[in-house]
């Protein structure tokens, strides 16, 4: 457009000055002379004014052209997709590297339970890997350095390990907020959280490589943990029931924290944690090599936050999975209790698992389980369980179908329960 | 304590072999999600990655000129 202007300009002044020669020439005299000099100047200013416009313009037209170029390279891409944002609101929300996902999954089963005195079945949220939903973010600040941010909220209707005899509705439906946290993680210093979530001790009792722990792991109140123990004596049910008996100790579960895990050196990871009072440490290990698969993990806890009654906690377990499919898993745990008059309850469990492609649809995998405690709800308690499951992998419909039985014994002086039979079976489905 | 040893043991003993073994030909980690945790895989709606991705940007792009920047560009003599 300026190169058109600027085409036209010279012509727009030849002709005034074309006018003023002819009106110069048919007027004579002096006062004619004095108003060609007066033309003259004025032409001579509408030149300078036409020559500062076409200026102006170059610049103008230059700055779009560099407009244009910039929106082709900062918003390639199809439609719909984020890269469409413009560039400034992007970083705006967060950084040039910028990720927010959201996940969840339901797990519905039918829990089918034996006392020794009636059955009773419940329809269950299982409580092995609990229904909820999840946001999780994080931003990449530099190199080094990304910050991040998790909500996870779970919802329960009827959890497994809460349903008995006596109250097979759970009135309230359980709500539970499990992390609600904010991460700062340096590949060079390690990870620091802080909000609600895993404790540095949290599934320190739980390796597990088998598979199956959908229905079944060391967490052996998660499948029927509400169920009574039915006292045959007095012939009713009694007030003990099998997550009393059969606890994993596993560290202090999620809470509210400040949480740092040192960089992971050579599958070593560090972590503690610091709760409103007392706190834990843990140490894990993850390696694969060859046929080989192996985790261990290894946890102290001090639980003041979370109960008067115990001083000291300690958890462990490891698992090993061949890429044949056989996978053997090991748990132990106790608690020093600060009541002198009560024994330290301990546990220890062990798993074998196999997992093969029967089927074309997905992996099927089985195991078999086996704890022993003692001393857990009362002095010279000793319970014992046997347990099967199988879970069959249907990753087409982003499903895992499973089923699982287990049997629990309570020995206990000068009474007489019944043994608990429960069978479970149910789906996950992953959003 | 005491009745948990042999458990301590093993774990420490398995842990301590396979480090073992591992040297002879380097371990490589692997991430392991918790047993309770939403496991890794595909999901019924969200297909192959499991979580629904509402927001993403990994590319560099270059970054927008500042106003300074521009003025100074328009400034520039033309080659």
């Amino acid at each position: 457009m300026s190169h058109g202007l600027r085409r036209y300009a010279p012509g727009y002044t030849g002709m005034l000055a074309a006018c003023v020669v002819a009106i110069g020439v048919g007027i004579p005299g002096k006062g004619h002379s004095q108003s060609l000099e007066e033309l003259q100047r004025i032409i001579e200013q509408q030149q300078a004014q036409i020559e500062a416009q076409s200026r102006v313009l170059d610049k103008l037209q230059k700055e779009v052209e560099a407009l244009k170029s910039q929106e082709v390279v900062e918003a390639p891409g199809k439609p719909g997709d984020p890269a469409e944002v413009p560039a400034d609101l992007i970083r705006a929300k967060g950084g040039d590297k910028v990720s927010v996902q959201i996940y969840g999954q339901v797990n519905q089963a039918l829990l089918v339970a034996d006392d020794g005195d009636s059955t009773d079945y419940y329809t269950v949220d299982n409580d092995h890997s609990s229904s909820r939903i999840g946001i999780v973010g994080d931003a990449k600040i530099n190199e080094d350095l990304t910050v991040g941010a998790r909500m996870e909220f779970e919802y329960q209707v009827n959890p497994s390990n809460v349903v008995n005899q006596e109250d097979k509705q759970p009135g309230a439906d359980s709500f539970d907020d499990r992390w609600v946290d904010a991460q700062l993680t340096s590949k060079r210093l390690g990870k620091l959280y802080i909000g609600k979530g895993d404790t540095a001790s949290n599934g320190t009792s739980e390796v597990d490589l088998s598979g199956t722990a959908i229905v079944g792991y060391s967490g052996i109140q998660d499948l029927a943990g509400g169920i009574l123990f039915y006292d045959e004596n007095r012939d009713d049910v009694s007030g003990t029931d099998v997550g009393d008996v059969f606890s994993n100790f596993d560290g202090l579960s999620r809470r509210s924290r400040i949480r740092y895990d040192l960089p992971e050196f050579a599958g070593i990871g560090i972590s503690g944690s610091l709760l409103t009072d007392g706190g834990d440490v843990a140490l894990r290990y993850f390696a694969q090599w060859a046929d080989w698969k192996f985790g261990a993990a290894l946890a102290y806890a001090d639980p003041q936050a979370i109960s008067e009654s115990i001083d000291d906690q300690y958890s462990t377990s490891a698992s090993i999975l061949h890429s044949s499919g056989i996978s053997f898993t090991i748990a132990a745990g106790m608690q020093e209790l600060e009541d002198s008059t009560r024994d330290d309850p301990m546990f220890y469990y062990g798993k074998i698992g196999y997992r093969s492609r029967f089927f074309q649809i997905g992996e099927t995998l089985f195991s078999v389980d086996y704890m022993y405690s003692e001393d857990q709800a009362r002095n010279g308690d000793e319970g014992m369980v046997l347990g099967f499951q199988m879970v069959q992998d249907l990753p087409e419909w982003g499903s895992e179908y499973y089923l699982g039985y287990r049997w629990h014994e309570l020995d206990r002086e000068a009474e007489d329960y019944g043994d608990i039979n429960a069978l479970m079976t149910g789906v996950r489905v992953k959003f | 304590m005491r009745c948990l040893l042999p458990a301590v043991m093993t774990t420490a003993g398995l842990t301590i072999l396979l480090l073992a073994a591992g040297c002879t030909k380097q371990p490589e980690s692997f991430e392991y999600t918790p047993v309770e945790e939403v496991q890794p895989g595909p999901g019924l709606f969200s297909g192959e990655d499991g979580v629904f991705t509402i927001y993403e940007k990994t590319a560099d792009t270059p970054p927008r000129p500042s106003a300074e920047e521009s003025k100074e560009r328009l400034e520039a003599p033309a080659p």
